[in-house]
């Protein structure tokens, strides 16, 4: 998003907040524009257009496999289905209205977009009949929706599949090589939350609208945080009241987020190491600067972000959960991920750690202690990885942080008992923090190589060069 | 003590602050293109910066302030250095070699002396051909001590032009003035005079792009001390061009028996030798690539019909002698094998033997 998008949202915002009737069905309307609005322009055949739509049309049909019954009446639900086909059907008409500033004017047709509606609208009304859906629907759609995560994150899946659209087509990929689905990450764990939750039998009765608003929800539809559906819809029911602290305290958080984002980072980016000139640096210092440069850089990018988000989300009266918390100023890499991307971090711990360390312990043959937490932790740290992308720098930058995760578990646990007498004294116990802290920031700075340098064999031989043995 | 922020306050105070901050600004404009990180914490560049946003290395400027400013020639002249200052186009500047090859970089490399001085070649083109932008550059180049001007042109730097280039634009009240001053005919002329900078666009707001790409400039300083790399040049050898040519007999619409002189900036030439003064100046028309293949009879290249380049080098050759200018006349010096992208730009090779060619005339102008 641009400053000025984020200024004109904050404005919004601040207006929807001022409503006293109609307040979650005005935000729905506001996000479901909204993300039409920020999505990037995409060849081909107006997926700029079409993804947003599935977007709109993937959410509705798992609010109906989730949903219980009583939150199903026609009546409750009404207003939103109006309001999410007006949306579409609005935006369609941007071929006739021409506002190019708020969307391309070459959208589909409005007969096939017709069509496509009529279709999810009969899905829906089929689906609306099932009173309790079987537990394999649940596990289908699971299954179904990591396939498209997968697929989506999959550059080769998804040049193969841009070539054989463009050859149907009889036209050129134009090097399109890769789907650019705004906020897809985010929808589908927010989308696998519900239905896990709901497979559980812990998710909460929730109407369409609340649903729709916590996966779409604009402020943090593009880069999280991720929040829980049962905290969202209970903010979104009770809006916190802004006094004028809370004003303050939202304008400031916007205003570091945009300074952060725009100032810090975007700065940063013109010096942080990338793949275009990391060849052409002739010093190790100087590589090192620029590693460093990246490692601040993607921290005030995401950061930032995180803190519009925020800020937005206050201006709406929405507390929306911390997503960093200082994270490289931590002492070790436990803590590091406890205060980094944490809703992602609380996501995996949930969804996968926690399970997965419990079928461990209650296998029939358990496995040594060390043992089962290498496995969880490199394989949370692996699966965290390909979530940014299904390639082997992201399952590298996984296994990086599995297995720092893994040495530094063992090196606390072995500490706990050695700890020398002098690091207990106040002045030891600062040099140990201290030390910590550059440590931790080092190694997740030197872990940034496997994640933003496509060929992990340059990665590699960056980090030798950076220690000076190539 | 009440602690308490007021939103509204700080929003008026932000605003009030916001538009006193502008006013100032736009008042007193501060030569802040002039203030550079290069030549001060980092050496300057080896050539203006010219690139697109997705090279890593330099950021589009037409700001010829910035420009000279972070240039190596803004430095000190050492007591043992005989500037020499090459002005031209793109082959100048050499959209598609490292910087070791470009024409200064190979010129540096003969090693040329003259009374214990060293000869230092500064590459001062532009990718971008035109007179007017030369004379910016020329007046620009005046402040920095230089000791002989080489000066790069072909029919394409001379033909008048009825657009303005994002450069020329960017340095409009430098166009006008020059214009102006020597009464030169430039086809934008009646729309520079009447585009006035007004006080938004000196604001800092009205300024904010410009003084964005200034800040990204001093932030290059930083991979540019690093790496040595000024832009970004594709890997590989540039291939030769091709021996045919396209069969089109006209030169930008105009067909033969066309008097070029009504086209030709020629006043702008006395008008360079004039702003250089004192200093010598030597006029070279730059190699062209002569076809052989198809359809060499009525072109020499893609760029220029037969009939029009010669007519303009036969009026280029009257004008010096008229005018006693010191004048070389390069057009078919470099082998055809030697050029590559343009029938302008030349490899590696083609510089150095330009480089070589032209030496001795140089040497003779300051070794006299």
């Amino acid at each position: 998003m641009s400053v000025s998008q984020i200024l004109i949202l904050a404005v919004v915002a601040v207006l929807v907040n001022q409503l006293r009737k109609g307040r979650s069905l005005a935000l729905l309307a506001v996000s479901a524009l909204v993300i039409y609005w920020i999505q990037p322009y995409q060849e081909p055949v107006n997926l700029i257009f079409w993804f947003p739509t599935l977007t709109l049309a993937i959410t509705v049909i798992f609010w109906l496999i989730t949903s219980s019954p009583e939150t199903r009446a026609w009546r409750q639900n009404w207003g939103t289905v109006a309001i999410l086909l007006s949306v579409v059907v609005l935006v369609d008409l941007n071929r006739y209205f021409q506002v190019e500033v708020f969307f391309i004017t070459n959208t589909p047709r409005f007969q096939l977009v017709a069509i496509v509606l009529l279709g999810v609208v009969a899905v829906g009304l089929l689906l609306g009949r099932i009173k309790k859906f079987h537990g394999l629907v649940f596990t289908f759609a699971i299954i179904g929706l990591i396939t498209m995560l997968i697929f989506l994150k999959t550059p080769l899946a998804s040049t193969r599949l841009i070539e054989s659209i463009s050859r149907f087509r009889g036209k050129e990929s134009g090097g399109v090589s890769s789907f650019a689905w705004l906020g897809f990450s985010y929808i589908s764990f927010r989308l696998l939350h519900t239905i896990i939750d709901r497979k559980a039998g812990r998710l909460p009765p929730v109407t369409l609208d609340e649903y729709v608003n916590y996966v779409i929800f604009f402020p943090t539809f593009t880069a999280g945080p991720i929040d829980r559906l049962e905290r969202f819809t209970r903010n979104l029911t009770e809006p916190v009241f802004l006094d004028q602290e809370g004003w303050v305290d939202a304008g400031t958080r916007l205003f570091w987020g945009l300074f952060k984002k725009f100032i810090i980072a975007d700065a940063l980016a013109w010096i942080a190491l990338n793949q275009a000139f990391v060849p052409d640096v002739r010093s190790v210092s100087w590589m090192w600067f620029f590693l460093y440069a990246y490692s601040l850089r993607i921290y005030f990018d995401f950061s930032g972000y995180t803190d519009i988000a925020i800020g937005l989300g206050k201006l709406l009266g929405m507390q929306l959960p911390e997503n960093f918390d200082s994270p490289y100023l931590k002492r070790n890499l436990t803590q590091f991920w406890n205060s980094w991307h944490m809703t992602l971090t609380q996501w995996f711990r949930s969804y996968f750690f926690n399970p997965l360390t419990r079928a461990m312990r209650s296998a029939k043959i358990p496995l040594l202690l060390p043992v089962m937490i290498l496995i969880t932790q490199v394989a949370t740290m692996i699966l965290i990885g390909l979530w940014h992308g299904v390639t082997l720098g992201f399952f590298l930058w996984g296994t990086w942080h599995g297995v720092g995760l893994f040495i530094q578990n063992r090196w606390s646990e072995w500490m706990r008992t050695h700890t020398p007498v002098w690091g207990m004294k106040p002045l030891g116990a600062d040099v140990l923090k201290y030390s910590g802290i550059f440590f931790t920031f080092n190694f997740v700075t030197l872990g940034w190589l496997f994640f933003f340098l496509p060929d992990p064999a340059m990665a590699w031989n960056v980090m030798l060069k950076l220690f000076g043995v190539a | 003590m009440n602690t308490m922020v007021r939103p509204i306050a700080v929003i008026v105070k932000a605003v009030c602050l916001f538009v006193v901050i502008n006013l100032v600004y736009g008042l007193i404009e501060p030569p802040i293109a002039e203030i550079s990180a290069y030549n001060v914490f980092v050496p300057g560049l080896e050539r203006t910066p010219f690139g697109n946003s997705a090279d890593p290395y330099t950021v589009a400027i037409d700001n010829a302030d910035a420009m000279f400013a972070s240039h190596e020639i803004s430095a000190e002249k050492q007591p043992d250095e005989i500037r020499v200052a090459l002005i031209g186009d793109s082959s100048i500047w050499g959209e598609s070699l490292l910087l070791e090859n470009t024409l200064s970089g190979q010129w540096n490399q003969l090693g040329s002396q003259c009374g214990g001085k060293k000869i230092k070649a500064y590459n001062l083109g532009y990718p971008h051909p035109s007179i007017i932008k030369d004379l910016i550059f020329m007046d620009e180049v005046m402040s920095r001590q230089p000791d002989v001007i080489i000066w790069f042109v072909t029919l394409n730097t001379l033909m008048n032009q009825y657009r303005l280039h994002p450069f020329l634009a960017g340095n409009h009240e430098r166009v006008l003035k020059i214009v102006e001053k020597y009464d030169l005919s430039f086809g934008p002329r009646k729309i520079l005079s009447e585009q006035e900078t007004g006080f938004y666009e000196k604001t800092l707001v009205g300024q904010r792009s410009l003084l964005a790409r200034l800040l990204k400039l001093q932030g290059l300083s930083l991979i540019w001390s690093a790496t040595g790399v000024d832009f970004h040049v594709e890997p590989g050898i540039p291939q030769a061009l091709a021996s045919d040519v396209d069969k089109d007999i006209a030169y930008r619409a105009m067909e033969p028996g066309t008097d070029l002189r009504e086209s030709l900036l020629l006043d702008a030439i006395g008008a360079g030798f004039d702003i250089a003064g004192e200093t010598p100046v030597l006029l070279v028309n730059e190699p062209i690539f002569i076809a052989n293949g198809l359809h060499s009879d009525v072109r020499y290249n893609d760029f220029y019909p037969r009939w029009a380049y010669d007519q303009y080098r036969d009026v280029l050759i009257k004008q010096t002698e008229k005018s006693l200018f010191n004048y070389l006349d390069m057009w078919n010096t470099i082998p055809p094998e030697n050029f590559i992208d343009t029938p302008l730009h030349l490899n590696a090779e083609g510089e150095r033997l330009l480089a070589e060619q032209i030496n001795p005339t140089l040497l003779s102008m300051v070794c006299p």
